[in-house]
């Protein structure tokens, strides 16, 4: 008893250090189920449905020119046996533009319409409420989605097809695509099969069997029908050198010149990451400029034509003897989720920058976690002296704390400028970091003179926060996935610094007239970075020129319009480049008075596409006579989370209960041991 | 020398800090487990007042003179206290009815609470007690190990018994921190 009394007074005290370590603990087991892509049940009854609806994806891809058009088809099935409502969260890439949505509910195709947000969120609520079938697709960020669907009845299956456009990349003489994966085959049986470790591990995995096929005979089929494919038709337009994915394996047909036909091959990789595509036109054969255009439908007074720039400078172009004087400034993330290889790899790029400075630049490195900490006050000559100094100094940093990126802008951005410097700032980050729009407020407003370079490091960088920081701070982004890129990536980084940029790039036509182009204003050109712009063409144009400064003086190229095909992908890319400007630069001093909202949404309304003010939404109108519909109540289920989604991140996999106290333990006393050996051995010494 | 007395301390500190908190921890919720009856069962009492969890169920396994109390939630916070019941499986009542393939999980760690894991051999008998003072016998009918994805045990099957699963980290004082596998000990209701 009385070692119980003990004990429970002991405990009193325990608590406050208890509850400080179960808080960091517990923050530490949460914070990977951020923003993380989920299938979320909801039963109508209030019954918990953990695998009552069964999702399969599929993707078709048109590659055409330089746009990636793409419908993704969600096939939502309910195996309960109420109905039951879905709410699906999902990725597409960045600056995706979603244009359309179809519902099916067995042979009926209902098309989604666009609404103000609000609106098509009422709608969908009292078809839900009525028993109606109704999907209804909306933006989260601008690359997260989330797709609802209402009222699927037991064992029957509605299917969402979503259509998204994006414009292709296209950098060092290689145009490339990401679609992201990762949600898609956590529900794809076919690919759990290849890690041995994994094979029965997919919570989803067996409830992907058609119902129709397990009652036909009661046998539980071991290989579930592989669900999820993925086709893309390319056509490039030129013979290709090469087609490339690096992380899955396709099968590639050539059906005509210029022309191939993608699948995943069966016996694939394990597609539990973005599957990304890579090709290269012959050698000889690379891209210097194109030019697509369209016009909308209607009469020859009503239709617009818009066109599609792409130009890739000549290298000469930013090539240059005289060199201004630089001020680089590196700014590195030491926060806890920089914490283990984020942390080196930012050390070893740090230290290949370090090593291409010259004696006439000056540097400073600032790092940022809770608080912001720098090399020296002000920034120094790349003395030798200096730069071991600095190495120094970034061996030692080691990555704690918070994320006060804030603070650590406000440092850097109101320092003073020597004007006749080229003052660059290098932020490292992996970006995860809550209040960007703050964040690109402050850039915009405090930018001046100075030119932001990101560079992202780490599996998992917030790499729409820090392309759009590079946009707003007029330099470029560098992602560093993982340590075999960080030379080649760096390397091409500080060429881009080393070589000054191409400015004040803006289009107008053959007649000097200005045009009306987004993005806007366009980002500086760095070496190898090709120009992107969308425009509205002016009446009868014929041609486009595009003029900017280099450091040669006056940069022109004059681009013809040839044939203009009647389409609307590239209006809807220019809406989405617009809207994307519009929101980018909301709250700058010039556009205040504007109101932004208005004006996006009018935009998306107009060109049928997805913003943050806008939604899809199809309703069925078709009779209702399933049992159980419509359901009084809604009770929101978490539905239990798909097993294994990511390899690399812990947390969603069964609790981690291994503790290690024995072991630590048994070690403390060994090492006490070792100690009192030791001193026992020495003692006897001395009175020997 | 210093430096290894510095670490051997730090380890030993550490270790007993663990285990202290695991073992103190259960005494405060055996009070509010105590309190939580005499107040109709149905109370969800917590052992302490910032706790976010609070006792849902009593094991006794009386060949190990073992007696452990579940928590609500299988967080990392909530299982440096105490083994905690995975929220995603089925309600622990569920297993006493009807035989479809429902199946909960306990999950503990491999040191303190559910250490006593490796000593259960497939035939123990065990007890769970819940708040309503509603008892059930179980009896281990196996033993595997699985890789931490692995949830496919978790699955309703219409066919298959009920079953309660026990789980901890395996192997058993491993050295390394986030092992992958699991020692699961699977049971059934008699």
């Amino acid at each position: 008893m009385m070692t119980l009394a003990k004990a429970l007074s002991f405990t009193q005290l325990c608590k406050t250090s208890l509850f400080l370590l179960t808080l960091i603990m517990s923050q530490s087991t949460y914070a990977s189920d951020f923003e993380q892509p989920k299938l979320e049940l909801k039963d109508l009854n209030g019954k918990k449905v953990n695998s009552a609806v069964l999702l399969s994806s599929h993707a078709d891809m048109k590659i055409s020119g330089l746009i990636n058009q793409v419908d993704v088809i969600q096939t939502f099935k309910n195996e309960h046996s109420e109905a039951v409502n879905a709410r699906y969260v999902f990725p597409l890439p960045d600056e995706s533009a979603v244009y359309e949505l179809e519902m099916q509910i067995g042979q009926r195709k209902i098309q989604g319409e666009i609404k103000e947000k609000h609106i098509a969120k009422k709608i969908y609520k009292q078809a839900q409420k009525q028993g109606k079938k109704a999907s209804l697709v909306t933006q989260k960020r601008a690359n997260v989605f989330v797709s609802q669907v209402a009222n699927i009845p037991p064992g029957e299956q509605i299917t969402i097809k979503i259509s998204y456009q994006q414009v292709l990349s296209y950098k060092n003489h290689e145009f490339s695509l990401r679609f992201p994966m990762v949600v898609a085959p956590r529900y794809q049986p076919q690919t759990m099969q290849f890690d041995r470790d994994l094979t029965s591990g997919w919570l989803y995995q067996k409830n992907m069997k058609p119902a129709e096929k397990t009652s036909q005979n009661e046998q539980l089929n071991p290989e579930p029908e592989n669900k999820i494919s993925l086709n893309i038709d390319l056509d490039a337009g030129f013979t290709l050198a090469d087609i490339k994915s690096p992380y899955h394996q396709i099968d590639v047909e050539n059906i005509d010149i210029g022309k191939y036909k993608i699948k995943l091959a069966n016996n694939g990789t394990l597609a539990n990451r973005d599957f990304v595509l890579r090709w290269q036109p012959e050698q000889g054969n690379e891209i210097q400029a194109a030019v697509f255009s369209e016009k909308t439908k209607g009469d020859d007074a009503n239709n617009e034509e818009y066109a599609l720039v792409m130009l890739m400078p000549p290298a000469s172009e930013f090539q240059t003897q005289q060199r201004l004087p630089r001020e680089l400034i590196f700014v590195i993330d030491t926060s806890g989720s920089m914490h283990g290889s984020s942390m080196e790899q930012a050390k070893q790029a740090l230290f290949l920058a370090l090593a291409d400075l010259r004696p006439e630049d000056s540097f400073n490195i600032i790092e940022f976690n809770s608080t912001v900490g720098s090399l020296s006050e002000h920034a120094i000559p790349a003395t030798d002296f200096n730069l071991r100094h600095a190495k120094q100094y970034v061996y030692n940093l080691d990555a704690d704390g918070g994320t006060e990126i804030a603070k650590a802008f406000t440092r850097v951005l109101q320092g003073q400028t020597q004007t006749d410097y080229l003052r660059q700032v290098i932020f490292m980050t992996d970006g995860s970091i809550g209040n960007e729009k703050q964040i690109f407020e402050q850039i915009n407003n405090t930018l001046g003179s100075n030119r932001l370079f990101t560079v992202g490091i780490g599996s998992a960088p917030n790499s729409h926060f820090m392309r759009r920081a590079a946009d707003i701070g007029r330099g470029s982004f560098t992602f560093i996935g993982n340590n075999t890129e960080i030379r080649s990536k760096m390397q091409l980084l500080l060429k881009q610094l080393k070589n000054p940029a191409l400015k004040e790039l803006s289009l107008e036509d053959e007649n000097a007239q200005s045009m009306d182009f987004w993005p806007k204003p366009i980002p500086d050109l760095y070496f190898s970075e090709p120009l992107m712009v969308a425009v509205k063409l002016n009446k009868d144009q014929k041609q486009i020129n595009v003029i900017g400064q280099s450091v040669h003086g006056e940069f022109k190229a004059n681009l013809n319009i040839s044939e203009i095909n009647e389409g609307d992908s590239i209006s809807r890319i220019w809406a989405r480049q617009k809207i994307k400007s519009l929101l980018l630069y909301k709250n700058t001093q010039d556009k205040k008075e504007k109101n932004t909202k208005q004006q996006v949404l009018e935009l998306a309304l107009k060109h049928h596409i997805l913003s943050p003010y806008t939604a899809f939404i199809a309703v069925d109108t078709g009779p209702i006579n399933e049992k159980g519909i419509p359901a009084k109540e809604t009770h929101r289920v978490e539905g239990m989370r798909p097993a294994g989604w990511t390899m690399a991140s812990k947390g969603i996999a069964l609790p981690q209960t291994d503790g290690r106290s024995t072991m630590q333990i048994l070690l403390g006393l060994m090492m006490l041991l070792l100690v009192a050996i030791y001193w026992k051995y020495q003692s006897n010494e001395v009175t020997q | 020398m210093m430096l290894l007395l510095t670490l051997g301390i730090w380890q030993l500190g550490s270790g007993v800090y663990m285990q202290a908190k695991a073992q103190l921890a259960q005494y405060l919720i055996a009070q509010a487990w105590q309190s939580n009856i005499t107040q109709g069962g149905s109370k969800q009492v917590r052992p302490w007042f910032y706790a976010d969890t609070w006792p849902v169920a009593k094991l006794e396994v009386p060949k190990l003179n073992i007696e452990e109390y579940i928590l609500w939630g299988a967080s990392g916070r909530n299982l440096a206290f105490g083994a905690a019941y995975y929220l995603p499986s089925a309600k622990l009542y569920e297993l006493a009815g009807e035989s479809s393939g429902k199946s909960s999980l306990i999950a503990g760690h491999n040191d303190t609470n559910f250490a006593f894991l490796a000593q259960l051999q497939v035939g123990d008998i065990y007890q769970l007690t819940l708040g309503s003072g509603f008892k059930m016998k179980y009896q281990v009918t196996n033993i595997r190990i699985i890789h931490q994805s692995d949830t496919s045990f978790l699955q309703p099957d219409l066919r298959a018994t009920n079953h309660l699963y026990l789980m901890t980290c395996y192997p058993f004082n491993s050295l390394i921190s986030g092992t992958e596998q699991r020692y699961l000990v699977e049971s059934a209701i008699i």
